[in-house]
């Protein structure tokens, strides 16, 4: 599943933030992909039906999201994998206890992985940012990259959540693809 | 949200304004005409059909120049775009911008600056998927410009069909050209799709061409009913 979380359904946002990702799911071999907005997360009960979810990044000026943590308290007690972009990283680490940071970012930068994972497999690479605030990590949570205070990646230590502020449908299909592999 | 539309009269940015009318209002287009005609920003063949385009659409259009230095050129745009916020109260702005992310890094920054919204709807869209949808959907498309090894003389003027997207496809399996001319290979002019409320009739063109370069330069055109 792919949780939308623009400022409203079916937005203009969404072709921008919502359909590339879609797009790079279904180039994987997965091609019946739901896609739900944020505000419709309120029914838990379905989530078991679904092994992976992908909680995609929103436009610059969207603050919509921020005051509506109620709508991803699912995050805790999904059983399955979750990848949250940007926006989505946000949400998981508020989610889990920790208040996102104003830090704007626009373009190409590097990303250094630290340490082993299957998902974030490449060690060094070039990604794309768009982001006006940045989530701060968690704890229970590792930083899997980033710079001082700022984090680029993280995961849970408990189970199959991750987060990236950078945009993968940019450059980076690949972590998308691991992901689901 | 009232929008303005970042408008080169090319097929990406004509997409961009149909998916944007669907889904919010948009008041204004807004076009840039560099005098330097290898503006990694800027379209530039038959930029001057834009009047025209906005005339048949039936919106509004802020057009400036610039001179197409880089860096400066970005100037240009951000007074181009502050005057639209400025006379058409717009919130936010629409690009086509589709791979190029020094096109939209650039445009994003600037949008945040002045408080707006930015949207890109045709962003990372598949590119043969986006021609055919274009074609299917009504837009009447034409080749403008080319710029690359294969596209010969015979390539400008033609109409993007069926038959021309399948070879468009051909050649990017042969030689990994893209298809829709996102690295530069091929300009489009579109003169009619559901956005317009006419269309626009060429009654005179110019074809210059020199190396596997050249430009259909439209010397006269008009607006006519549908």
């Amino acid at each position: 599943m792919v949780v939308d979380t623009c400022y409203k359904k079916d937005s203009l946002s969404s072709d921008e933030f919502v359909r590339p990702i879609v797009q790079i799911i279904r180039n994987s071999g997965i091609k019946d992909v739901d896609v739900k907005h944020f505000t419709e997360m309120t029914d838990t009960a379905g989530l078991d039906a679904y092994s992976h979810i992908v909680i995609c990044g929103n436009a610059l000026m969207d603050d919509e999201y921020l005051n509506k943590i109620e709508f991803f308290r699912w995050i805790k007690s999904f059983n399955g994998r979750i990848l949250g972009i940007c926006a989505g990283m946000q949400m998981i680490a508020a989610v889990f206890g920790s208040v996102p940071l104003e830090h704007l970012r626009i373009g190409m930068n590097s990303v250094e992985i630290v340490g082993e994972d299957s998902v974030l497999c490449n060690k060094s690479f070039e990604c794309y940012e768009l982001h006006s605030k940045a989530a701060v990590t968690p704890e229970d949570f590792i930083r899997l990259a980033g710079m001082k205070d700022y984090t680029q990646a993280f995961k849970s230590r408990d189970c199959m959540i991750y987060g990236i502020i950078f945009h993968p449908e940019v450059r980076n299909q690949w972590i998308i693809h691991n992901f689901f592999s | 949200m009232k929008l303005g539309v970042l408008f080169s009269g090319g097929k990406d940015s004509c997409y961009a304004l149909w998916k944007a009318s669907q889904k919010e209002k948009v008041v204004c287009l807004i076009t840039i005409v560099s005098e330097n005609k290898e503006s990694y920003m800027f379209h530039t063949p038959n930029i001057h059909m834009t009047e025209l385009q906005a005339q048949a659409i039936g919106l509004p259009i802020i057009s400036m120049k610039t001179q197409g230095e880089k860096e400066k050129e970005l100037d240009d745009l951000k007074n181009a775009i502050g005057v639209a916020k400025e006379l058409y109260h717009i919130e936010g702005v629409v690009t086509g911008a589709v791979e190029s992310v020094y096109q939209a890094t650039r445009i994003q920054r600037i949008c945040f600056d002045l408080g707006l919204w930015c949207f890109n709807p045709v962003w990372q869209k598949d590119q043969v998927e986006l021609l055919y949808e274009l074609h299917e959907s009504g837009f009447h498309m034409i080749i403008g410009g080319v710029f690359a090894y294969p596209f010969t003389e015979e390539w400008l003027g033609r109409i993007i069909d069926d038959k021309t997207i399948t070879e468009l496809k051909e050649l990017q399996k042969k030689i990994r050209i893209n298809p829709a001319g996102e690295g530069g290979e091929i300009e489009t002019l579109v003169l009619d799709g559901p956005v317009f409320r006419k269309k626009i009739v060429v009654k005179k063109a110019e074809k210059n061409f020199d190396n596997y370069a050249g430009v259909y330069e439209v010397k006269e055109a008009e607006v006519t009913g549908k």
